[in-house]
């Protein structure tokens, strides 16, 4: 039996690093046959399952490539900021297979971790950083909000038509005695789940929240905000499917999210914004971590990545606080988004009818942190001793 | 009947794109007042580029936020290019 096998589209186009590694990581998700997607010298090469249909594959591949690259029109990069860290010991490796090894990360499933000791412990350490932050800098006031997010919350805030491939849909068996029964008899003698028949499954009433900000939105569903602006600090857990992408601390399925959110007038907004990027800069000073403040893009699917992707970049909309995470296999330098500073327009304003202290459509913002990537990135940075690491966060980590 | 102006194609390309109904004002901001989507400017931006066969940079597209900028920046590369 012949193993799995590599195949190339001709690219119609020249791309750019930065489109090419999102053709790669969106890769995942064009068919379960593939293993694999690379962009190299005018190439789209991707690796297919042994007996995989190659002529359907490579035709799906050539219409999803086709749909990212066609529109595409490159914006540049704007790097607001650069540090280095002051610890000039070398960036440790095997930093996830130590924290295992330590029992500080137990993985659970995939892209589902625990944290325990002083992983939990730097968590814990950045989380309160952030919610500090949040509430003696922005004056916000806290919320909290479920793990579950109506489907038609996520359909208003357009996260169907943006982000399909990443959602994480809940369902339950439908109310039907015979139904119900035949499930349980099909599980009855195994330890795997058995779906004896797909029809059982109720459409999805609701999703796994891919991030904390679209509740505080829908909270404030025909609301005057007559009182000015509106900040809110809240953490929450976030979902958000990676396929194949899934790897250790870097991509998890089940991650926590810090966020500050700002809701008011455009000015109001964009200053506190930016006011977040200064917060941060002093942040990662005090937590002294090598790291870059960019322009960034989300990971918009298919057709709607050239247009928003265009939108997002030219209208600054979003940076991305990116920390020095342990070099790639072959010594390439690697960094991962640990935080974002977000602008919406006034998207979620004229969605949810809600309205500024100036009676126009709100505007909002949000300062996101990704818990468990400040993790991996505070231990390759500063290593699993604790004299390693600055004072100032030293003793919160370590005890 | 006259040949279309700038405008008129101007006019057209953001009817058709934003499915918006034509007779706004030629002041009106596109995307915040107009209520054309931000993700629309790329479609803009290119129809605008094949309609008059011409190369409109990023910033004087983002500076260009209504119909009356449209026109003024198609007819000073038009003349750029004449």
């Amino acid at each position: 039996m012949s193993g799995p096998t590599w195949h190339a589209i001709a690219l119609k186009k020249q791309v750019d690093g930065d489109l090419a590694a999102d053709i790669e990581k969106q890769g995942a998700y064009v068919s379960p046959e593939i293993l694999k997607v690379k962009v190299e010298g005018g190439q789209v090469r991707f690796e297919l399952k042994s007996g995989a249909d190659v002529a359907d594959t490579t035709a799906k591949v050539d219409r999803y490539v086709d749909l990212m690259v066609a529109k595409f029109r490159k914006i540049p990069r704007k790097v607001l900021h650069t540090r280095e860290r002051q610890n000039k010991a070398p960036l440790r490796t095997g930093v996830y297979e130590e924290l295992k090894k330590r029992g500080w990360v137990k993985e659970l499933g995939r892209g589902q971790v625990a944290l325990a000791g002083p992983a939990l412990n730097v968590l814990r350490t950045v989380d309160a950083d952030c919610r500090a932050m949040g509430m003696s800098q922005f004056g916000a006031k806290e919320e909290t909000y479920p793990t579950l997010i109506p489907s038609k919350t996520l359909g208003r805030c357009g996260y169907f038509s943006s982000f399909p491939q990443s959602v994480s849909m809940v369902t339950h068996l439908v109310e039907d005695f015979d139904t119900i029964e035949h499930f349980r008899q099909a599980n009855a003698e195994t330890t795997d789940l058995i779906v004896p028949d797909p029809r059982a499954f109720a459409t999805p009433e609701a999703c796994l929240s891919p991030a904390v900000c679209y509740h505080c939105y829908r909270g404030l569903e025909n609301t005057n905000l007559t009182g000015g602006p509106n900040v809110v600090t809240t953490v929450g857990k976030c979902f958000r499917y990676e396929s194949t992408n899934i790897t250790g601390l870097d991509r998890l399925w089940d991650f926590t999210m810090r966020e500050i959110i700002l809701v008011g007038t455009e000015e109001e907004v964009s200053t506190r914004r930016q006011k977040g990027i200064e917060l941060v800069k002093a942040q990662i000073e005090k937590f002294d971590l090598q790291a870059e403040i960019e322009s960034a893009n989300d990971p918009f699917f298919s057709a709607a990545y050239a247009t928003k992707t265009y939108a997002q970049l030219r209208g600054d909309l979003k940076f991305e606080l990116r920390l020095t995470v342990e070099p790639g296999p072959n010594g390439e330098a690697r960094s991962l988004a640990c935080g974002s500073f977000n602008l919406h327009d006034n998207f979620f304003g004229r969605t949810f009818t809600i309205n500024a202290q100036n009676g126009e459509p709100a505007f909002t913002g949000c300062i996101a942190w990704g818990l468990e990537r400040w993790v991996l990135a505070c231990f390759t940075q500063h290593g699993f001793e604790p004299g390693g690491w600055p004072e100032a966060i030293r003793a919160s980590v370590w005890g | 009947m006259t040949d279309p102006t700038i405008e008129d194609k101007v006019r057209a390309i953001i009817v058709r794109i934003a499915k918006i109904e034509a007779g706004f004002s030629p002041d009106a901001d596109i995307f915040r007042e107009l209520g054309v989507k931000s993700a629309a400017a790329l479609d803009l931006l290119l129809s605008l580029e094949e309609e008059f066969n011409i190369a409109i940079s990023d910033d004087a597209f983002g500076d260009a936020r209504n119909v009356k900028k449209l026109v003024e920046l198609v007819a000073s590369l038009q003349g750029a290019a004449a």
